[in-house]
């Protein structure tokens, strides 16, 4: 079920009125197990197993460590843990991908690759990732197990976040399942703006500018240079939307039904550097890779080579989370590489160049690095590459929706940069707040495009 | 402060909406009520109202006597050496993608003059039509209209293929103008938008638990179709049988085409050959056996895409994919003209 679809508006609403007719904090978290179990078995009832397995798995596990004082049995069950998280995400995310990257590099001593051609189950490694971080925290002390299987089921499971995050970790969210949140007019109204937000954000922007993103991405080639140049700005305009737009849906639905998420994105396009884009974009994840793989690896805390190797190998197994391809991985050693550049300029050198520059630099840096995201394979990536880089002909095609489409992305940047963002909250006292609601409501009923397009993070 | 906070936004979305109304000609279609055609007996808009188009090209269309879309009246009284040229298509030849200036009729007429031909261009192409639609109405408008000659434009050769009229329904047409005439335009939209699917389908609401079975796509493209000599001996007939009058068939289908890579293309091509090229060989032998002529755009169509004028598309939709541009209604009316200035021996 997508989140742009009349059916989760009315599975939604379904769910908002029964949660607060509810009184008992059971029956209201039994309530949102089985609404989010329906979500998910909505798109396939066959990959709940795997939901079952991973919320059993990581519940039980949990408790055994926090049971036991030898760090050896502790270690044993934290290694189980990882096995059967890991193992179930590598087979159903990465055997397929290995297996036909090592047939390619022995193809010429005969080796024929017999994958399994499984299907990528929806949401896999957001859940995945949530709760690899709650048996970890655990067993770092840092978090003590719940003793309610029901409350953590539904932190596994949660709706909202199930599909493409934000990765909330469990301290986050188990104390809140623990209570009945009040009511709110307040919270219920902010959670309704940013679901409408969230919407005009996909559906008027991110999927406009899919529709031309998706025909020159499949042929680059055929496209002169201005046209490629705006297709990948379009795109970084897409992802962007598209997957904050989700997010916005996400933590406005939460907002709704009484539950705060974190934030997860700040902007990124307004980066200075390559390192405050990961602090701006997609933040959750960010975090969960510095906490849980940065800084176990030994973060910056050793030798300058150590940290450009944990910086790499971070930032390439960051690349290899978002799908099984080679495109992705050169997408995270890119951005490994430029952090490694930029801690090695901060620590060796005292040249600065002004802001603007550092911008442009990093906004032509995540260009070139959401070409490698986007296309397909090698081929189209260089493709799109030669004719960025080389003045080339072929087909001239400027869509003014699409144009129109980016230069509301910088609009609304600039305006975050120039502090206009107070407007942006649309206070429910304010006298233009209805009437910027009720356009952006006709807007989305009007001039949505026919037919829904998927969210681009429910791949990952 | 909650009957304040109430009454505000009653207001706000009163005047929300209103924001919407005004602005929404600029950004989408109109629904201009229809009628029954006393002469041509066909569903056509009504005379007098402008039609928008958004979504692929970006256009309004004046709609003329008989419902002809970009023709403001008829001349009053033909004059001699006038030729009277019908032309009859689907939605590729009635051309509400472009301003009416650009619209095929417009581009003829002018061209023809640099030939020293009179001509008046006479839009009767409605969106659908095939030729059972054209059969059915090119007897019917001959003698009242003065048409001298038919132009039959022709994207796919399918068109030919249909000998039946569609029938009308009075009852959805009341119900259609109904709506057409007192409700917004942007509501109407909205309500489509809402609960039909691109092709005009009803949407189904799904409840039901996953997976949903999806069709396999079909590996050979829906326009590779093959018709045997018999059946364009028999549509040549017909049309010789509906008209005594010269009778020119236009054949420019989409060509070039954009072949997106996807399942089953493994790379993006700019494919020149037309997949109907036998049939189409097949249709000119069993024309020129009933004195029909047959104008061939597709050498023009490709030539003009070579030279980086697409005749197909817009910025606001697909180049090279989709109904005929400007550019694209120039070329086939420049082979028209050419057609018409320099008939084929026979």
């Amino acid at each position: 079920m997508l989140f742009t679809q009349i059916e989760f508006l009315i599975f939604f609403v379904a769910i908002f009125v029964a949660v607060w007719v509810t009184r008992g904090r059971a029956t209201r978290n039994a309530i949102l197990l089985i609404a989010s179990y329906y979500f998910y078995a909505y798109w396939d009832v066959r990959f709940c197993g795997l939901l079952v397995l991973s919320t059993f798995v990581d519940y039980f596990v949990a408790i055994e460590i926090d049971r036991s004082d030898d760090p050896i049995v502790r270690r044993r069950w934290l290694w189980f843990s990882l096995a059967v998280n890991l193992g179930v995400l590598g087979t159903f995310k990465y055997f397929d991908f290995f297996i036909e990257s090592a047939a390619m590099l022995f193809a010429s001593a005969g080796l024929h690759s017999h994958t399994l051609k499984l299907i990528l189950p929806v949401g896999i490694s957001f859940y995945t990732f949530q709760t690899l971080s709650y048996t970890i925290d655990v067993y770092r002390r840092q978090l003590k197990p719940t003793k309610s299987l029901l409350e953590f089921a539904v932190y596994v499971a949660f709706f909202p976040q199930l599909v493409a995050g934000p990765i909330v970790r469990a301290r986050e969210l188990l104390p809140q399942l623990a209570v009945v949140p009040d009511w709110s007019s307040r919270r219920c109204y902010g959670g309704f703006q940013q679901m409408l937000r969230g919407a005009v954000k996909k559906i008027l922007i991110a999927d406009r500018l899919a529709e031309m993103v998706d025909v020159v991405f499949a042929g680059p080639e055929l496209y002169n240079s201005l046209t490629v140049w705006i297709a990948v700005i379009a795109y970084a305009g897409q992802i962007y939307y598209d997957f904050s737009g989700y997010t916005d849906i996400a933590i406005g639905a939460a907002k709704m039904l009484g539950y705060q998420f974190p934030p997860n994105f700040r902007h990124p396009y307004l980066a200075t550097s390559i390192a405050e884009f990961w602090r701006r974009w997609h933040m959750t994840l960010s975090r969960w890779l510095r906490d849980y793989l940065y800084i176990p690896l030994g973060g910056s805390g050793g030798s300058a080579a150590s940290t450009y190797r944990n910086l790499m190998l971070t930032m390439t197994l960051g690349g290899l989370w978002h799908g099984a391809a080679w495109t992705f991985v050169l997408w995270g050693v890119v951005h490994g590489v430029v952090l490694c550049l930029e801690r090695a300029l901060r620590d060796f050198s005292r040249f600065r160049l002004p802001m603007l520059a550092h911008w442009a630099i990093t906004i032509v840096i995540v260009l070139f690095a959401w070409v490698f995201f986007r296309s397909p394979d090698m081929q189209v990536a260089k493709a799109c590459f030669s004719h960025m880089l080389i003045p080339s002909s072929g087909i001239a095609w400027y869509p003014p929706l699409v144009l129109g489409a980016i230069a509301c992305m910088v609009l609304e940047h600039l305006a975050w940069r120039t502090k206009l963002r107070f407007a942006m909250r649309l206070r429910a006292d304010q006298w233009y707040s209805p009437v910027v609601t009720t356009v952006m409501i006709w807007a989305l009923l009007v001039y949505a495009p026919q037919g829904f397009l998927p969210f681009v993070y429910f791949q990952f | 402060m909650t009957k304040l906070l109430v009454a505000k936004w009653f207001i706000g979305a009163v005047v929300g909406t209103a924001l919407v109304a005004v602005s929404s000609p600029l950004f989408v279609r109109s629904y201009v009520p229809s009628r029954i055609d006393s002469l041509r007996q066909v569903v056509v808009p009504a005379n007098g109202h402008q039609y928008r188009w958004r979504s692929e090209g970006y256009a309004t269309t004046r709609i003329g006597p008989h419902g002809m879309p970009g023709l403001e009246q008829l001349p009053a009284q033909k004059k001699p050496s006038e030729i009277r040229l019908a032309i009859w298509g689907d939605s590729q030849a009635e051309g509400v993608s472009v301003e009416d200036r650009f619209k095929l009729h417009s581009q003829i007429e002018p061209l023809a003059r640099t030939e020293q031909l009179n001509v008046v261009a006479l839009p009767l192409a409605r969106s659908g039509d095939d030729l059972g639609d054209w059969l059915a109405q090119i007897p019917r408008v001959e003698e009242p209209l003065g048409v001298d000659a038919h132009v039959l434009f022709i994207a796919e050769l399918s068109d030919l293929t249909d000998f039946v009229p569609v029938a009308i329904n009075k009852s959805t047409l009341v119900t259609q103008n109904q709506l057409a005439s007192t409700v917004p335009s942007f509501v109407i939209q909205a309500a489509r938008n809402a609960l039909q699917h691109p092709d005009g389908t009803q949407k189904r609401f799904r409840f039901s638990l996953g997976p949903v079975r999806r069709s396999e796509p079909r590996l050979v493209p829906a326009l590779v179709k093959e018709v045997d000599g018999d059946l364009w001996h028999q549509v040549a007939e017909r049309i010789r049988l509906a008209t005594g009058k010269d009778v020119y068939i236009v054949y420019a289908p989409v060509l070039p085409a954009i072949v997106t890579s996807g399942a089953h293309v493994p790379k993006s091509r700019i494919e020149r050959a037309d997949l109907n090229d036998q049939s189409f060989r097949k249709l000119r032998q069993s024309a020129m056996e009933f004195a029909i002529n047959v104008i061939d755009v597709r050498p023009d169509l490709i030539a003009s895409a070579d030279a980086n004028r697409w005749p197909h598309g817009f910025h606001n939709g697909r180049i090279g994919e989709g109904h005929l541009n400007a550019t694209g209604y120039r070329v086939v009316a420049k082979k028209i003209v050419n057609e018409l200035a320099n008939p084929p021996a026979r």
